[in-house]
C-alpha cells in the first residue's frame, strides 16, 4: 500500500517534468528556431500570398501563446503534427520506426550488461591484476571512442576486409521476405514464425551495430560494478564474514555481490539515454530503419515537426525508464524508506 | 550553530592543502594523470602552432591526388578532393579544442552562477532554479544538444551554445552543494556579521572557496564536449565544410570505408580518441588525488 502510494506520487511528479520538457521543445522549435519553417513546405516559386495562406493554415501567424495552446491540445490527443518529409503524421512515423530502434538498443543494452557487469565485478575482486587493467583499458577506450568512428572501423574490418559480416544495409537481407509481424522485432518474429533463414540473416546483420553501441555503453556499467564491489568488499559485514572464516567464494557471491549490483541498476537508465543518442549516429551508418535514422533524415531535410516528435518521444521514454529503474532500486534496497 | 571546521572535510580544503610542491609530488605519484596532462598540453601546442607544423594548406584541394593512401608526401593520405588529411587534422585541433573549452567555459559561468544563487537563497527562488536545471537533465544529453543545435542551425557558435547547455546542470549542482556547505562555515558567518551585503558574501567570500570541485570537474568536461561536438558535426549539425573539424572529417570518409579507403576516417577519429582520453585521464586522476576519502 505504501509502495502503491509512493508510485502514484512519483507518477504525479512526472507530469510537471513532462510538461516542462514539452515547453522547452516548443520554445526551441517555434521561438528560437532559425529560418521560417514555411520555407520547408512551400515550393520555391511560391508567391507571397501563397506563403501567407500556408502560414495561416499551419497556425504560424497566431500569437505565440495561442500556438502553444494549440500545440499542447494536439499533443494531449497524441497528435504531433505532420512530417513535412513523409507527409504522414509524426506519431505514425514514430510508431513505424520504433521497433527497429528498440530491437537494436535492447540487444546493445543486454550485451553491455552481460559483459560490463561481470568485468567490473571481476576487476574489483582481482584488484590490480591483469584483468583489472584490461577492464580499465576497455572502460577508458569505451568512453573515449566516438561511436560513429567505431562503427566505421567495424564495417571496414568485418565487412570490407574479412567479409565476415553482411553489408551494413538495414535489418535483414533484402532478398529474403521478412517474417510476419508480431512484435516488430525481426529476430523474435522470425523465431516465432520458425523462419530460420530470416532469423539467421537478421541476427548476423544485427551483430555489428549492436557491438558498436554496446562498447560505449559497457564502460559506465563496468565502472559502476567495480566501485560498487570494492565498496561492498570493504564494508563491515564482509570483514565480519571473513573473521567468521566463511569461504571467500561465498563471501563474494552470496554477500558482497547483491550490494554491489544495486547501484548498477540506477545506471541502466543513464546508459539507455546514451544508447538513444548513439542510435542517431549508428543507425545512420548501418542504414538501420529506426528512430535514429528517422531523426537524421529529419535533420538533413530541416523537418522540424519530425525532429520535435523524435526529441519528445525519446525524452519521454528516457524519463519513464528513469522512474522505473529508480522504483526497482528502491524495491531491491530495503534500507531506503519509501 | 556554526560547527567548527574539521580538517579535510571538503575537497576544497584538501585541494588547498595539496597546493604547490605537494601537488607536484602527488602528480608524480600518479603517472596516469601526468600522462593525460602531457597529451592535452601537446594537443594545445599542436593547435597553436598548426600553421608552422602543417605541410600543406588545409583548405587546398587537388582532384589529381584525391584519395591517396598515406605516403611520405601525405603522412595520413589525402581526402576526396585531394586535401591533405594531416594538415587538416592539425588545424582541426583548433576547432575541436576551441569548441570544447568554449562550451565548458560558458557552461561553467552560467552553471556556477545559477548554482551559487540557488545555494545561497534556498527556498522558492533556489528551488525554482534547480527545477529548471533538472528539466535540462530530463533529456538524454546528446539528444538535447541535437535539439538545440537543430533549432539554432549548424554553425560554430551554435555548436558551443548547444554543448554548453548540456554541461550547465553538473556545474549548477556542484556549486549549489558547495555553497550550501560553505555558507554555514564560520568565515561566512563572520563576513555577514561584519556587515557585508549578501551578494558580496556570496561572490567575494563563498564563491572563490567553492571552486575546488568545479575545477576538478572542468578537467573531465572538455572530453565529453569534444565527443558531442564531433557527433553533431558528423550528422551535419555542427561545424560545416570546408572547416577542418575531426568529427566532420570522419563523416567525409564514411562513404569511403566500404570501398576500402580507411585513412580518410581513421586518422581524425584517432585524434578524437587521444583528446578525449587525455582529458579523461586528467579528470580521473585529479578526482583520485583530491578524494577526501583517500588520504
Amino acid at each position: 500500500m505504501k509502495l502503491a502510494l509512493y508510485i502514484l506520487k512519483r507518477l504525479l511528479l512526472l507530469l510537471p517534468l513532462l510538461f516542462g520538457v514539452t515547453l522547452i521543445v516548443f520554445v526551441l522549435t517555434r521561438v528560437v528556431i532559425s529560418g521560417n519553417p514555411i520555407d520547408q513546405i512551400v515550393p520555391p516559386m511560391a508567391t507571397a500570398e501563397m506563403r501567407q495562406q500556408l502560414a495561416e493554415r499551419y497556425g504560424l501567424t497566431d500569437p505565440i501563446l495561442v500556438q502553444y495552446g494549440k500545440y499542447m491540445r494536439n499533443l494531449l490527443r497524441g497528435d504531433m503534427g505532420v512530417s513535412f518529409q513523409s507527409g504522414l503524421p509524426v506519431t505514425e512515423d514514430l510508431r513505424k520506426f520504433f521497433p527497429a530502434t528498440f530491437e537494436l538498443t535492447t540487444y546493445a543494452m543486454l550485451l553491455a550488461i552481460l559483459v560490463g557487469v561481470p568485468l567490473g565485478i571481476l576487476s574489483a575482486v582481482k584488484r590490480d591484476t591483469w584483468i583489472d587493467h584490461l577492464s580499465r583499458f576497455l572502460s577508458v577506450s569505451g568512453v573515449s571512442m566516438p561511436v560513429f568512428w567505431f562503427s566505421l572501423l567495424l564495417i571496414y574490418f568485418f565487412f570490407f576486409l574479412w567479409q565476415l559480416a553482411p553489408a551494413p544495409l538495414g535489418r535483414i537481407n533484402p532478398r529474403l521476405s521478412a517474417p510476419e509481424t508480431f512484435t516488430g522485432l525481426l529476430t523474435l518474429d522470425s523465431l516465432l514464425a520458425g523462419n530460420w533463414k530470416a532469423l539467421r540473416s537478421s541476427v548476423t546483420i544485427l551483430i555489428l551495430p549492436t557491438l558498436a553501441l554496446a562498447y560505449g555503453a559497457m564502460a559506465p556499467l563496468a565502472r559502476m560494478a567495480r566501485s560498487g564491489m570494492l565498496e561492498a568488499l570493504e564494508s563491515q559485514y564482509i570483514v565480519a564474514a571473513r573473521a567468521l572464516g566463511l569461504p571467500w567464494r561465498s563471501i563474494v557471491f552470496r554477500y558482497a555481490l547483491k550490494n554491489a549490483l544495486l547501484p548498477v541498476v540506477t545506471m541502466i537508465a543513464v546508459v539507455y539515454g546514451f544508447l538513444l543518442g548513439g542510435s542517431v549516429l549508428v543507425e545512420n551508418i548501418f542504414a538501420w530503419p529506426g528512430l535514429g535514422r528517422y531523426a537524421y533524415n529529419a535533420i538533413a531535410g530541416s523537418d522540424y515537426t519530425a525532429i520535435q516528435g523524435f526529441v519528445l518521444y525519446t525524452t519521454t521514454m528516457y524519463v519513464i525508464l528513469f522512474l522505473l529503474t529508480d522504483l526497482v532500486y528502491r524495491f531491491l534496497n530495503p534500507r531506503i524508506e519509501i | 550553530m556554526a560547527e567548527p571546521l574539521t580538517e579535510g572535510t571538503t575537497p576544497v580544503q584538501v585541494a588547498n592543502r595539496a597546493s604547490g610542491s605537494e601537488f607536484w609530488y602527488l602528480l608524480r605519484k600518479n603517472p596516469v594523470t601526468l600522462f593525460g596532462l602531457i597529451v592535452v598540453a601537446l594537443l594545445i601546442l599542436m593547435a597553436l602552432f598548426a600553421p608552422l607544423l602543417a605541410p600543406y594548406d588545409p583548405y587546398a584541394t587537388d582532384p589529381r591526388i584525391s584519395l591517396q593512401p598515406p605516403s611520405q608526401e601525405h603522412l595520413f593520405g589525402t581526402g576526396i578532393w585531394g586535401e591533405d588529411i594531416f594538415s587538416r587534422i592539425l588545424y582541426g585541433a583548433r576547432q575541436d579544442l576551441a569548441i570544447a573549452f568554449g562550451a565548458v567555459a560558458v557552461a561553467l559561468v552560467i552553471g556556477c552562477l545559477l548554482g551559487a544563487v540557488a545555494g545561497y537563497w534556498e527556498g522558492f527562488f533556489g528551488e525554482a532554479i534547480m527545477r529548471v536545471v533538472e528539466l535540462l537533465q530530463a533529456f538524454p544529453a546528446f539528444i538535447l544538444a541535437l535539439a538545440i543545435a537543430g533549432a539554432l542551425g549548424p554553425s560554430f557558435r551554435n555548436l558551443i551554445i548547444a554543448i554548453a547547455f548540456t554541461n550547465v546542470p553538473i556545474y549548477a549542482h556542484l556549486m549549489r552543494v558547495s555553497i550550501l556547505s560553505n555558507k554555514r562555515s564560520q568565515y561566512a558567518m563572520a563576513a555577514i556579521a561584519s556587515g557585508n551585503p549578501h551578494w558580496r558574501v556570496l561572490f567575494r567570500h563563498l564563491l572563490p572557496n567553492s571552486l575546488g570541485p568545479i575545477f576538478i570537474q572542468s578537467t573531465l568536461q572538455p572530453g565529453y564536449a569534444i565527443l558531442t561536438a564531433a557527433g553533431l558535426s558528423f550528422i551535419g549539425l555542427g561545424v560545416r565544410l570546408p572547416e577542418p573539424e575531426w568529427g566532420l572529417m570522419v563523416a567525409m570518409g564514411s562513404s569511403r570505408i566500404i570501398s576500402g579507403e580507411w585513412w580518410v576516417s581513421l586518422f581524425p577519429g584517432l585524434f578524437i580518441i587521444i583528446a578525449v582520453m587525455g582529458f579523461n585521464l586528467i579528470g580521473d586522476g585529479l578526482q583520485d588525488i583530491f578524494d577526501p576519502h583517500r588520504n
